[in-house]
């Protein structure tokens, strides 16, 4: 309840290292075991179901009935732990499979897309995270109803926030359904039903409480699913264990072997990456012709850094701790982390690109080795013959973009165990950037969109609105599990269009909200319904940004130019739209400030007497 | 805090913000824009465009996200802006 906070467990570090050194005395376990024969398959079972089983015990053992905890935990996360959760819910597991298959394929053009994401969490973390914090909305549209004084304000942009984190949910879904029935051998039906299970379970017992301690743990496990193996592959190719800084000394070999392996015909790749198509590698890594010119890359920055920092999700990590200065570390520490993967990223790009154009490896037709037998097996590689001659040169591979976190564990020649350990990794990523949606969007539906919403937040002890929304909860999981079903759409392609629609409908308008105080309710409505109109259109004109759009830019392209033309309707309409209210400038340097009460805890303990509720 | 300390405050905590985004965002422009030259040289084993658009500019960003953080709180303290807790 308001006012009486617990203090922060000094044993929390003790507790997920308990779990880490667990995690890898399992995985040590099952190696130990599967070398020595006693199992063989079912080691992918075992590794993701414990890591989902851990999960879900961390998210029960966090069951409350404090509204304060179910919305913000509490607001007593530490600021290392809240950058893992970050970790997690920035990547989910389509961007990080994503990442790989776009820096794997464009090679330094990829470049664009990784440094965006750390861009973005350092947008987040300099520019919003301190304000949001200091107003302490449960949700951004509760934030902008605070910053507007208006519940229609608030309300209407809910309905816009929900744009981009259907989008990202329905991406996690999607590529949870393509996965998983390769890495659990289960229909795709059966998967989804699994994974709706473990959201509900890592949601519906504590909220946001269990959301922020259970994605610590899948953080861990999406960490080392990500670095253990890559570990193996470092030594064996170069002899030293710090794959990112060691994959340098082999780009100088890879482009020598490309030159002689790649076709003359560039065609386009990213069309193809963004479709999940599969595509041979017809780009050098590095030098030679490009994919993307310069200011296509600079887009993609731009949109991704954008995009990323404008994630409701993600700015909702700004509301669980203990302070301002907290907040802002948190980003710090969720960009600290999300560093480590980019400097990781590029290492798996290499070390595949020179295992598979080693001209020692010769892959024959009539025998394939067993990674490529194993890809093919399960849909993420297709062997051409074009020239008919029995031997296939990597021209003649086609891999899917999903194939890099999967195939270089496989090409290496790693165990089972390993492998198992990377796809445990990627189920985290996903199952818990899929679960930071379904809060967001039922906290969105429970509470923004809820007429009565003012009796809601007078419920202060929550026993009626946690049951609401742990059942909005549960109806969200169903919808979103039931279109993602029925749609046949990439989940890399979803994740894109994500990210975009967060670029233009939350980015310009939050940051505009805060460091403008010229900005009305007028300029935000303007801003992110002109957003989602622009938004929308680049999807359609560009195919969902498979094709060029008109005057042939692309979709990055585009979408800058679109985030431009939000900015200046927004500020025109400042200008020439009635003027910023009183309210509205109190109510902005209240938040600047970091000092003094949170404003939404203040407003709820002024609700409370109302209702009668603590006041003695 | 009074008003005219407030914009004084404010004034100062913008300039910050805006000194460490527009380095970082000219580190990460000019790493994105020049990577191709860059990896005509070698530094480590590395092609030097893919050392600082991979590598540099990386950890020099988390580096500079955390000196931000520790910038602002001496601001916020300077300024009797920050928390009691």
């Amino acid at each position: 309840m308001l006012g009486s906070r617990r203090m922060v467990n000094p044993l929390l570090g003790v507790y997920y290292g308990i779990f880490t050194a667990g995690y890898i005395g399992l995985a040590v376990m099952l190696l130990i075991l599967e070398y020595m024969g006693v199992i063989e398959g079912h080691i992918n079972y075992a590794l993701t179901a414990t890591a989902f089983f851990l999960a879900a015990v961390i998210a029960i053992a966090s069951t409350t009935r404090s509204s304060d905890e179910f919305f913000t935990s509490g607001r007593r996360v530490p600021a290392g732990l809240n950058g893992l959760v970050i970790l997690v819910v920035s990547l989910g597991g389509a961007g990080l499979s994503g990442l790989l298959g776009t820096v794997f394929f464009l090679g330094i053009d990829g470049y664009g897309l990784m440094l965006g994401l750390l861009a973005g969490v350092m947008l987040s973390g300099v520019l919003i995270a301190a304000c949001l914090r200091k107003a302490g909305a449960y949700t951004l549209a509760s934030f902008y109803e605070i910053r507007y004084s208006s519940r229609f304000a608030g309300a209407l942009s809910s309905l816009f926030l929900l744009v981009p984190m259907m989008l990202f949910a329905l991406a996690e879904f999607t590529l949870l359904k393509t996965l998983a029935p390769f890495i659990l051998g289960i229909s795709g039906e059966l998967a989804m039903l699994a994974v709706g299970g473990a959201v509900l379970l890592l949601l519906i017992p504590g909220g946001v409480r269990s959301l922020s301690w259970s994605h610590c743990a899948l953080a861990i496990v999406v960490l080392l699913g990500l670095m253990l193996p890559l570990v193996l592959i470092s030594l064996d190719l170069t002899n030293l264990p710090l794959a990112q800084m060691t994959y340098g000394s082999l780009i100088e070999d890879v482009a020598k072997f490309e030159t002689v392996s790649k076709t003359a015909e560039i065609q386009p790749v990213w069309p193809l990456l963004i479709a999940g198509e599969g595509q041979p590698v017809r780009l050098s890594f590095i030098g030679g012709e490009r994919a993307l010119g310069v200011t296509e890359i600079m887009a993609m920055f731009v949109v991704f850094a954008a995009g990323i920092a404008g994630m409701p999700a993600v700015l909702a990590r700004s509301g669980v701790t203990f302070s301002v200065f907290e907040a802002r570390k948190s980003f710090a520490w969720g960009a600290a982390l999300i560093g480590l993967v980019i400097l990781t990223v590029p290492a798996y790009a290499v070390f595949m690109r020179y295992m598979l154009f080693d001209p020692q490896s010769k892959f024959l037709l009539s025998s394939l080795p067993e990674w490529a037998d194993s890809l093919s097996r399960i849909g993420l590689l297709q062997v051409v013959d074009a020239d008919d001659n029995g031997v296939l040169a990597p021209r003649e591979l086609y891999f899917k973009r999903d194939a890099v976190l999967i195939g270089l564990p496989m090409m290496a020649g790693l165990s089972q165990t390993l492998l198992s350990l990377i796809f445990a990794g990627l189920m985290a990523a996903s199952v818990g950037g899929l679960a930071a949606r379904v809060l967001s969007i039922s906290q969105n539906l429970a509470r923004d969109l809820n007429p009565r919403k003012a009796a809601v937040e007078a419920d202060v002890v929550g026993t009626r609105t946690l049951l609401w929304t742990r059942l909005v909860i549960l109806l969200v999981t169903i919808g979103l599990g039931y279109v993602a079903y029925l749609m046949e759409v990439d989940a890399f392609q979803l994740f894109t269009a994500s990210v975009l629609m967060a670029a233009l409908i939350v980015f310009p308008a939050l940051v505009l909200s805060l460091w403008w105080r010229g900005m009305t309710k007028v300029s935000l409505v303007m801003m992110q319904l002109s957003a989602l109109l622009l938004g929308g259109a680049i999807l359609a004109l560009t195919a969902g940004g498979i094709a060029p759009g008109p005057l042939d830019f692309s979709v990055f392209e585009l979408a800058v130019l679109a985030m431009l033309l939000v900015c200046l309707i927004g500020w025109v309409a400042g200008l020439i739209g009635p003027k910023a209210t009183a309210e509205d400038l109190e109510a902005i340097s209240e938040i600047r400030m970091p000092g003094g009460e949170v404003i939404y805890d203040r407003m709820l303990r002024l609700a409370m007497p109302r209702r009668g509720i603590g006041s003695g | 805090m009074e008003f005219e300390r407030f914009k004084l405050y404010w004034l100062v905590t913008r300039r910050l913000a805006l000194t460490v985004l527009l380095l970082a965002g000219l580190m990460f422009f000019g790493a994105l824009t020049f990577s191709g030259w860059l990896d005509e040289f070698h530094l480590f084993g590395f092609p030097l465009g893919v050392l600082v658009a991979g590598q540099v500019v990386v950890v020099v960003a988390i580096a500079a996200m955390f000196w931000f953080i520790g910038a602002q709180d001496r601001i916020d303290t300077g300024f009797g802006a920050n928390e009691d807790l």
